[in-house]
């Protein structure tokens, strides 16, 4: 006959008793309960991150190539399109903002303030969370602080910088549920709010019932009231629908970048308040 | 260098390959694949009572390099994986391990199953059929991966402490 085990020698108790602690651990610990744990693991494992994701996004990237050489004529077509119309664009743009120039210094209004942009790296990324988040190889040692926004490409930004470690920092991406932007259409006096789909996208909310929404339209930050600089890119209007209390509407965004694509940031400086 | 700084530094590789590695490449798989075949080879080798503490400290450095947010499923799947696993593996021939290796590889497959099958009823998100079958094939392919790496490290520990039990003797 088998002896019966001591009661919390059996694996069930054990099992039960070290998921239960480890659980009410993570889950009731007060915020900054982990920084301590966190900013001595952080600068020790960056460096590896960073060797391990290059080798990643090498490997994503090489992958990708080998997949899409039958699709490369048309894409590059696609491009060369899309370039010529970029190009109007700019040259549209630098009329514009020497003209902006000229009305500023008529009205003597004050200059915009500067920013410094840090470019940075992503090293790891979260896919635990509703949505993805990231962490960059940038840090407090960079003059980085948590709430600057996190840009690609020519300006889109993308995410806010969430906390901060010695050499890395981790960026709450827009489409996180519990972010919000506030935001106006481009050119016009549209204004709402940006906030996450459950981390399916974007919507546009809480623009007045009366105003025109366009899909189309480029939505921008307006720099009201959540510390981010305005003028700063975001996407385009999709689909509008009425809010569930027909007050407001809402609205689908188009993004150029994809949050999971995402392998170099700039993360925009701005000089503290 | 001492075992109790091997594992630590073993598990930390483990996570940054996890995090910086697979969280990458394939951004769209819910279960960290790699997290899961570390533990079910970790209660495998080492026994559900040994391999706890290791389970637990890789669920701590998991936990540490994420974003900061709360990830209350994680240390209990995590767990309930371990003690499934030694639950299973009282019940697999151990003396088969070529058998046993495979059979646990579909565990790990299945556990990666079941953890996105839990994780969209925790946070109320789709589920999306290729990410998931992905998820499951990469589960148990790393599984064998670890398990060869993992025993091979075991044995190399258990080598040298008997050769200093050994040189106690003599």
């Amino acid at each position: 006959m088998r002896a019966e085990r001591p009661f919390f020698e059996r694996n069930i108790v054990r099992a039960t008793v070290a998921g239960g602690l480890v659980w009410v651990i993570v889950t009731f610990a007060p915020a900054g309960f982990f920084s301590p744990f966190r900013s001595l693991i952080a600068p020790v494992a960056a460096p590896f991150q960073g060797f391990v994701s290059w080798l990643a996004f090498e490997t994503g990237d090489a992958a990708q190539f080998l997949s899409s050489i039958s699709d490369l004529k048309k894409e590059n077509e696609r491009l060369a399109r899309e370039n010529q119309r970029l190009a109007r664009d700019a040259a549209l743009l630098s009329e514009k903002e020497e003209e902006n120039r000229i009305l500023r210094e008529t009205l003597a209004l004050p200059k915009p303030v500067d920013v410094v942009r840090l470019s940075a790296e992503v090293i790891s990324r979260d896919t635990q969370e509703t949505s993805f988040s990231l962490t960059l190889n940038r840090g407090s040692t960079d003059g980085v602080r948590s709430g600057l926004p996190v840009v690609v490409g020519d300006g889109q930004i993308v995410g806010r910088i969430a906390t901060v470690n010695l050499t890395s920092a981790t960026v709450r991406l827009l489409s996180h549920p519990e972010s919000t932007v506030a935001a106006r259409i481009a050119g016009t006096s549209v204004q709402g709010v940006i906030r996450g789909d459950h981390g399916l996208g974007l919507v546009f909310d809480m623009a007045l019932s009366g105003e025109r929404l366009e899909p189309g339209a480029r939505l921008i930050t307006s720099g009201l009231g959540d510390g981010l600089p305005k003028d700063l890119y975001i996407g385009e209007i999709g689909q509008v629908r009425p809010s569930a209390d027909r007050l407001f509407q809402q609205a689908t965004i188009l993004t150029a970048s994809v949050e999971s694509d995402i392998r170099f940031a700039t993360i925009v400086i701005t000089p503290l308040p | 260098m001492s075992i109790v700084l091997q594992h630590i530094l073993f598990l930390l590789l483990i996570v940054i390959m996890q995090r910086s590695f697979f969280d990458i490449l394939w951004p769209g798989f819910d279960a960290p694949a790699l997290i899961i075949a570390t533990t079910i080879t970790l209660v495998f080798v080492q026994g559900f009572a040994q391999s706890l503490r290791w389970v637990l400290v890789l669920v701590f450095f998991y936990v540490l390099l994420g974003n900061g947010d709360t990830q209350g499923l994680l240390p209990i799947v995590t767990v309930g994986i371990a003690y499934a696993t030694s639950f299973l593996s009282r019940r697999l021939l151990i003396e088969r391990h070529m058998e046993s290796s495979l059979a646990l590889g579909l565990v790990s497959a299945f556990m990666a199953l079941g953890y996105s099958l839990l994780l969209s009823l925790w946070q109320d998100t789709a589920l999306v059929l290729s990410a998931i079958i992905g998820n499951m094939v990469l589960s148990a392919l790393l599984f064998p991966c670890i398990f060869t790496v993992l025993r091979i490290w075991e044995e190399r520990i258990r080598f040298s402490l008997m050769s200093e039990f050994r040189g106690m003797r003599t």
